[in-house]
């Protein structure tokens, strides 16, 4: 999920900081620049892990300020296609569901990435809000905003920025990923092993699962 | 008067070499005039554009290249100088100086550092230490599993065979049949019971946790407090020698 990043830097340091030590002043300033944005293909920075060299120091002409050329790494948020996550849904409409893990906020999974079959079941009261139910054995589970779901990443994309948005659009983001809910494949419909049987991938609600082997068991 | 600049240049006959160099250094100069105007260009385009429409970015996330003239001399040396598990953020925040109780107002870690921290506190990252990691890496080495699922193993702590079977891909081809994966995925989770340590019991995933809990065999009669997970490692070593056991029989 998270990896390091080596960076280097031009930048200049504000005068303002200039009673700090040298350090303090570059890792406020590279934290103010980074911290929590998103750089394209490397995903979302978490932090600065260290500072590796400052060199530079030169004030350039008609300047008030020294500018430094850094290299340092940070912890950058990138998950990586494969891995799986758990996370709680934030969203669930009729184009899919939408995810979030408290620092991030853009996951989402499309309707056809839903284990199958699945199906919609909207909301009375809400137009565009509803649950998703997944037939299985003639049985519905609910995903439900209950537990945490585990998913395996399918995709991370960044999408350009948008010169002109039309007014009606959803609000940029950045980075979006999306997510498998289960895999499709029917022919992990097999039993495992001399004690247990396993049906599908476990991926969906911590709750599927395990009310699934307490019955086997019982 | 030189016919390319217009500047008049001394009336000492110059030679060859003499007037190459003038020629080269003039194209020199004019390239560079041509670059800093394009570029000039191209950075009013941008701003320009900018200023007109007002993107909405929703309050969720701000892009990095909101100005250029922050993204200029941004040079990326590494893309990936390591991967780290869960574990290594949450020691790393915590050296910063995060923590759960209510110094967070002192201590130097921004909000979005803190949005991480209490995402990770839930996981099963909360409670290792450099030792179990360790501990469990040397320990499924046999299995010969992939870096990225060693990573998935330690940051998600799969507990049963499911979980297991999610992360390992291909493992029917992989380690000869069904069945005989069937076994390794039982061995593993029980080397992940034994090795890593449970996550922190919330009450919110107090009901997922202990239902994981009351699969596997000794602990049907865990009731949802700090104290079982005392009696739990009481008892892990009475089965510690069944798995050791184990191991070396199918080995």
């Amino acid at each position: 999920m998270f990896y390091l990043s080596r960076i280097e830097h031009t930048f200049r340091v504000p005068p303002s900081l200039l009673n700090l030590p040298i350090e303090e002043a570059i890792k406020g300033e590279l934290e103010k620049l980074f911290l929590d944005k998103v750089i394209a293909d490397l995903g979302l920075c978490v932090s600065v892990y260290d500072i590796k060299s400052i060199e530079g120091g030169f004030i350039f002409p008609s300047d008030g300020a020294a500018t430094y050329t850094v290299v340092f790494r940070l912890i950058m948020f990138r998950p990586f296609v494969g891995e799986i996550i758990a996370a709680k849904v934030k969203e669930s409409n009729a184009t899919g569901l939408r995810l979030s893990i408290g620092f991030f906020d853009d996951i989402y999974i499309p309707a056809h990435l839903f284990p199958k079959p699945s199906s919609f079941k909207p909301d009375p009261n809400k137009k565009d809000k509803g649950t998703w139910e997944w037939e299985y054995d003639e049985e519905p589970y609910i995903i439900d905003g209950i537990d945490e779901i585990k998913f395996r990443v399918h995709n991370v994309s960044y999408p350009p920025i948008p010169i002109e948005q039309p007014k009606e659009a959803k609000p940029f983001a950045p980075m979006v990923i999306t997510f498998l809910c289960m895999s499709s494949s029917v022919s992990l419909l097999h039993m495992l092993g001399p004690k247990g049987s396993i049906d599908e991938d476990g991926l969906g609600p911590v709750s599927w699962w395990v009310d699934a082997e307490e019955t086997k068991e019982s | 008067m030189d016919p390319i600049c217009g500047k008049f240049y001394a009336l000492k006959p110059k030679s060859e070499t003499e007037r190459q160099r003038l020629k080269e250094r003039e194209t020199e100069k004019r390239k560079q005039r041509a670059k800093g105007r394009r570029r000039l260009r191209e950075r009013e385009r941008y701003l320009f554009s900018q200023t007109q429409k007002q993107i909405d970015f929703g309050g969720s996330r701000e892009v990095f290249s909101a100005s250029p003239a922050a993204l200029q001399g941004m040079k990326i040396l590494e893309a990936n100088a390591g991967a780290l598990t869960n574990y290594e953020v949450v020691d790393f925040l915590r050296s910063k100086g995060a923590a759960n109780d209510s110094t967070r107002v002192l201590a130097q870690v921004s909000p979005s550092e803190y949005k991480v921290y209490d995402y990770l506190v839930q996981t099963a990252a909360c409670n290792q230490t450099r030792e179990h990691i360790n501990d469990f890496i040397d320990k499924c080495k046999i299995y010969g599993l992939a870096k990225a699922e060693v990573l998935n193993i330690i940051n998600i702590r799969p507990t049963s065979i499911i979980d297991i079977y999610t992360i390992i891909e291909e493992g029917e081809t992989r380690f000869g049949d069904e069945t005989r994966f069937g076994e390794v995925s039982k061995e593993l989770a029980e080397l992940v019971e034994k090795t890593l340590p449970p996550p922190p019991t919330d009450p919110e995933s107090e009901a997922g946790i202990n239902e994981g809990k009351e699969e596997t065999e000794n602990e049907e009669h865990n009731v949802e407090t700090k104290g079982e997970e005392q009696t739990k490692a009481g008892n892990d070593d009475g089965r510690e020698e069944t798995v050791v056991g184990e191991l070396m029989d199918t080995s």
